[in-house]
């Protein structure tokens, strides 16, 4: 099997999972099809250095998710960003009428929305991949101290939707405030 | 004292929205396209791979703003095609595309469960349920269609999925139906297909839960379901419409579900009578019109019962159809999520070998859940009246 068969046979098997990770991130099916596609597209020439990653997949999320943060900060004024998600997400109404565990459940979608797009990415790691603390580090390429602090800014602001049992978890990183 | 943790919550609603993703496939076309180059050569040796959906084909390279604009449209526009609503009305030609690489067990549709197997009900999706011309046996006991007048097994919705390793998979949807639009709880079952037979995999809706199937939707690694809540004691809001998302993959097994729709209230509804026009036999429609702005889910029969200053004449008896219409395209009766704005209806008629008898002033009319609405003006024979379930149209019929 060559380069580009190898190549091949990762994007079939890889790319539905790496576009649920890009859609939490983006929250939008246009972007998230686009940053998968170009960040692909770019490590295609690079494949050999991908191939010696211990885990490629790993390998290729890291560069989706620094694609994402990267594409972020140079996301021009003038660009117009027509982000349909996000507007139904603020634009629907609160339904005093549910349960109250749909509207935490609405709430807390439209709440991780609001999050900075290093905190969203911290969360979408820790907690979609269950990776460990030094290991979203690893893919933020950051010290571990900074991402707990990330993900306790994250988990105190989203903790405002709703009522929520104490757990070990949420309570490690929300002492861990700085 | 909430007993959910922040974290577990989290879990569930990215999980949920993960599922919400898009497919893989276009995007995988035009990945190799731009980089290895030979799409169509590559799609050939691989035949878990699809063809590229049409009108998705978006060049790699950097956009301009009036291209992100454009694609944006586009995206957007095939979320609402690809969403949940058009599951439902995916077209005969496109399901007929795939259900030409079947080929399904041959053998004939058995049962566990009492009475006999039918071919797959029209639903909304016509076209999907031709590729399911040759159901896989019921696999499980919980279905006892004796419990119900007249009950029989059915397969109702079906769709296809495809499993990690790219093999293919099936959907069926169980239940018991009855004489009269009577029906137990759906059971929803995986199957993955090995060469020219189904395997059972997994039952992802129980009956035990109560659910009606509204419809599913089979993916890649994953299966949403839109279904109707009926039982209280599995923890669901009774009448309460629901989606679930279900993760089958090798590595990773979820399971996420979220309100569509609450039940329909009196405050959400206004109801009127008025004549059915152009009926076959005299005929009313009760039009139940949501006048808030948040959806609400009604699903089976009004109760309806012709009064006259306030005393019952008579209560009208509850069929699937009659000569003036009502549900003639399904054994059961939808489920209908009432958009805001939006009316449902159901037809009132009179049997036509009832006589004259006193005439009502007035209608109660009580919600399929028991919510009753109150008395609406309306004059109805005070006998010989039938209604038919609610549909989600203002004609009364489907």
């Amino acid at each position: 099997m060559d380069s580009d068969e190898r190549f091949t046979a990762f994007v079939r098997e890889h790319t539905q999972a790496l576009l649920r990770t890009a859609y939490l991130l983006t929250r939008n099916s246009g972007e998230a099809e686009e940053l998968v596609q170009d960040t692909l597209a770019w490590l295609y020439p690079r494949w050999a250095q991908v191939e010696l990653a211990d885990h490629q997949l790993a390998y290729v999320r890291k560069a989706v998710v620094n694609r994402y943060l990267a594409g972020r900060r140079r996301l021009s004024a003038t660009e117009v960003h027509f982000d349909a998600d996000r507007e139904r997400a603020s634009d629907r109404p609160v339904a005093r009428d549910r349960t109250a565990e749909v509207d935490e459940r609405i709430t807390l979608w439209a709440t991780l929305g609001e999050l900075s797009e290093r905190q969203r990415a911290a969360v979408v790691l820790r907690f979609f991949h269950d990776l460990p603390d030094d290991e979203v580090a690893g893919v933020l390429e950051c010290r571990v101290g900074t991402v707990r602090s990330l993900i306790s800014r994250a988990l105190s602001t989203l903790r405002v939707t709703g009522t929520f049992a104490d757990d070990a978890v949420s309570s490690h990183y929300l002492r861990n405030v700085t | 004292m909430s007993t959910k943790t922040l974290t577990d919550e989290l879990r569930s609603v990215l999980l949920y929205h993960s599922l919400e993703a898009p497919q893989p496939n276009a995007t995988v076309d035009r990945i190799l396209n731009d980089t290895v180059g030979s799409v169509v050569a590559l799609g050939a040796a691989n035949p878990g791979a699809a063809t590229p959906v049409a009108g998705t084909a978006r060049p790699a390279r950097r956009v301009s703003a009036q291209h992100l604009v454009a694609a944006s449209v586009v995206a957007v526009l095939l979320l609402a095609v690809a969403g949940i609503n058009s599951a439902r009305n995916r077209t005969a030609g496109e399901r007929a595309g795939s259900v030409g690489q079947r080929q399904f067990d041959q053998a004939a549709p058995a049962s566990n469960a009492a009475g006999s197997t039918e071919v797959p009900y029209a639903s909304d999706s016509s076209g999907k349920n031709a590729a399911a011309a040759r159901p896989p046996a019921y696999v499980g006991r919980q279905l006892d269609c004796s419990k119900i007048p007249g009950g029989h097994l059915i397969v109702g919705q079906s769709d296809d999925f495809t499993l990690g390793a790219g093999e293919p998979g099936q959907l069926y949807e169980f239940l018991c139906v009855g004489a009269n639009g009577q029906r137990s709880a759906s059971q929803v079952q995986a199957f993955r297909q090995v060469g020219s037979t189904l395997v059972y995999l997994r039952t992802l809706v129980d009956p035990a839960a109560g659910q009606h199937v509204d419809f599913l939707v089979g993916g890649i690694q994953s299966v949403r379901i839109q279904a109707s809540d009926n039982t209280p004691a599995a923890g669901g809001v009774p009448g309460a419409v629901v989606a679930m998302a279900f993760d089958i993959s090798d590595t990773r097994s979820g399971f996420s579900t979220a309100t569509v729709a609450e039940p329909c209230q009196r405050k959400d509804l206004a109801a009127a009578v008025s004549v059915a026009p152009q009926a076959l036999a005299p005929a009313w429609v009760l039009a139940l019109h949501n006048h808030t702005g948040t959806a609400c889910a009604l699903e089976g029969f009004p109760r309806v019962r012709a009064q006259l200053a306030g005393r019952t004449l008579t209560t009208a008896v509850q069929t699937m159809h009659g000569p003036a219409g009502g549900v003639t395209n399904k054994p059961v009766p939808p489920i209908i999520v009432l958009s805001p704005g939006a009316t449902a209806s159901a037809i009132i008629e009179q049997g036509v070998a009832v006589g004259a008898c006193q005439g009502s002033d007035q209608l109660a009319v009580t919600l399929p859940t028991g919510v009753s609405l109150g008395q609406v003006p309306a004059e109805l024979p005070g006998c010989g009246l039938s209604v038919h379930p609610l549909v989600g149209n203002i004609s009364g019929s489907d």
